[in-house]
């Protein structure tokens, strides 16, 4: 005979007591359970709505794209018209051509019955150093845009400088020190500059802006430009290979190449996209974290409480227990049962209640806690870890509230319970 | 060797002082078997309770082979209980949710010692092989107290308090428990019989009175 015998007996001989004990712990530990669980739900459904929503989003920026690179194509394509025979190395490290062509062949553009260009800007562009200035630019000479004006006729998008006038690129008026008014010399003519631009980061920062006219005149190129930009370009065919074609066809003696602004609207599409994906991800995130500690705030009155009270029916379970067992517990002190015994005798009972309890409460806490929810494995939620510390706090929680009743058992008076 | 010195033990009813042994002085030798008759209230039980180190005395000492039984602290004492002293009770006080023969082995529980087949041995000597494995509950009175003279004899106890032990008893079982302490005395044990029963104390070697605490 030994303790954990006796206390086996016990149970196996009072079973309503130690039933009364295993309901308390398991109905506390499935409450328990099931709140922690259905929150572990909330959040394993929130990933999985985020993960499904994203998906959506995602198919949602493709269809996006793809429609902003049909409106694109609506727009019509950018071109770029150099000279035939230059060489296109030189160009790019340049960025504008050393050859030369006719401005006569805007004309031509103009004219055409099978091509629509919506902006027509051609340009002369050179490298120099300025000998008034001693500086060195960009200087380019343009027309502004070249007006369709028996067609469609636009906006200019490009506002031509005016006749006698500079515009200054941000770097160059202010080192230069100029203003707009001020009147400057540029290979020895007058030019009253009309507009200082703004920082734009770029090759503009260092460029001046005159007349056509002008800047073939200073740069003795009368009548030539080195390039046309030719925006929103349409034909029947509308792709941009027949258009390339319908260009050369109009101007043999040219080169044309596709400018980057349909590559920036679909990227800017893209971006725009994607950013209204993560917002309508980010609220459906921050709608779930608000419901979320909602039934945070919710499971931290309820676990406690749920809790004491279990601890609370565990300890009068106890002392209802004690009290019936004065008469054992008094021959028991009476043979020699030293008071430490007896304490383990009621705490391994309240251990050997928990732990299949809480075996019990994790198990009916989890299956409860899924019964409502749709496409949850219990699997999911099951975690060996997790029983364990249940199985530990049931444990804790069981012994410290039989704890009370298990002391003032130990120190019954054996003479005074013999006597009586 | 018992020795009780001098003992006093009080009680105190309400604002009520009252005396339960007064100034007790008793030597028994080993083999020596007593029997303490006395009216209800007149200090027996209390007297028993004392020399059994449950009561502490409020003066006197308890020798039990030259131990002072209340100079040990109560893990001690428990220990010193379970080894030296048997009890046997009225009531018989088994408890309810073990089988005879655990019953018996129920000091085990206090102590650990090695005790053989002794379970048995005291089955069999108390005709209780038929009913080992069988609950308090389902005995009779005399088998409830053989069992309970059984546990009291597990360890071979130097000293037997036994009170009113035949009080619940039929005259076939009241002679068997009788002849039982009578043995256990004749094999050098001291036994101290608290009875009503002139016939149960017929059966010991020396009857002596106790009222009001005063042993006489």
């Amino acid at each position: 005979m030994n303790t954990f015998k006796l206390v086996n007996r016990e149970i196996f001989r009072r079973k309503v007591n130690y039933l009364i004990g295993f309901a308390i712990v398991a109905i506390t530990t499935a409450i328990v359970i099931g709140t922690l669980s259905l929150l572990k739900i909330h959040d394993l459904q929130t990933a999985q709505i985020l993960a499904q929503k994203e998906a959506e989003l995602n198919e949602r920026v493709l269809v996006l794209q793809d429609d902003y690179r049909k409106i694109s194509l609506e727009l019509g394509f950018n071109l770029l018209i150099i000279p035939e025979g230059q060489n296109l190395g030189n160009f790019y490290a340049d960025d504008f051509a050393s050859k030369y062509m006719d401005e006569s062949v805007t004309d031509k553009l103009v004219s055409s019955r099978t091509l629509t260009i919506q902006h027509l800007l051609p340009s002369l562009t050179q490298k120099i150093v300025w000998p008034e200035q001693k500086q060195s630019i960009i200087l380019i000479g343009t027309k502004g845009e070249v007006p369709y004006l028996y067609r469609n006729p636009k906006k200019p998008m490009l506002q031509p400088v005016p006749d006698g006038g500079m515009v200054l690129g941000y770097e160059l008026h202010r080192i230069l020190n100029l203003k707009e008014g001020s009147k400057v010399k540029l290979l020895g003519r007058e030019f009253t500059i009309t507009k200082c631009n703004e920082r734009r980061g770029s090759k503009d920062d260092a460029t001046v802006w005159i007349p056509l006219k002008d800047a073939q005149e200073l740069l003795n190129k009368e009548g030539k430009i080195n390039a046309i930009l030719a925006l929103k370009c349409h034909c029947a065919s509308g792709t941009l290979t027949n258009i390339i074609q319908s260009v050369k066809e109009l101007i043999p003696n040219v080169q044309v190449l596709q400018k980057n602004k349909e590559v920036a609207i679909r990227a800017k599409a893209r971006d725009r996209a994607k950013r209204e994906a993560k917002e309508a991800l980010k609220a459906e995130e921050l709608s779930r974290t608000e419901l979320k500690n909602e039934q945070l705030r919710f499971a931290k009155v309820l676990i406690p409480l749920v809790i004491i009270t279990g601890a609370f029916m565990i300890c009068l379970t106890f002392i209802a227990n004690v009290k019936s067992r004065q008469d054992e517990i008094g021959i028991l002190r009476t043979i020699g049962t030293k008071q430490h015994t007896i304490l383990i005798m009621f705490l391994m009972k309240s251990i050997l209640i928990a732990i299949p309890a809480a075996v019990t409460g994790y198990l009916i806490g989890i299956f409860t806690s899924t019964i409502s929810v749709e496409n949850f494995e219990l699997s999911e939620l099951f975690g060996t870890f997790a029983l364990i510390i249940t199985i530990c706090l049931a444990g804790l929680i069981s012994t410290a509230a039989s704890w009370l009743p298990a002391l003032y058992a130990s120190l019954q008076d054996p003479a005074k319970i013999i006597q009586d | 060797m018992l020795k009780v010195e001098n003992i006093t033990k009080f009680y105190q009813k309400g604002s009520t002082k009252i005396t339960a042994i007064n100034d007790l002085s008793l030597t028994l030798n080993k083999g020596e078997f007593i029997a303490i008759k006395g009216e209800s209230g007149s200090g027996k039980t209390s007297l028993l309770h004392t020399i059994g180190g449950l009561l502490r005395p409020d003066e006197g000492t308890i020798l039990i082979n030259k131990h002072d039984v209340y100079s040990l602290n109560k893990n001690e004492r428990a220990a010193f209980r379970a080894e030296q002293i048997g009890f046997v009770f009225q009531q018989f006080h088994l408890i309810p949710y073990l089988t005879v023969s655990e019953n018996i082995a129920a000091p085990l529980i206090a102590k650990k010692l090695k005790i053989g087949s002794r379970v048995d041995e005291l089955i069999e000597k108390f005709g209780l092989s038929e009913r080992k494995n069988h609950l308090p509950k389902e005995l009779s009175a005399g088998e409830k107290q053989r069992t309970a003279l059984a546990r009291a004899l597990l360890f071979n106890p130097q000293i037997l308090l036994a009170d009113e032990v035949t009080g619940n008893l039929d005259p076939g079982n009241s002679e068997l428990v009788l002849d039982s302490l009578r043995e256990f005395s004749d094999n050098g044990g001291i036994v101290i019989l608290v009875t009503h029963d002139e016939s149960a104390a017929s059966k010991a070697d020396k009857t002596m009175t106790i009222s009001n605490g005063i042993l006489s």
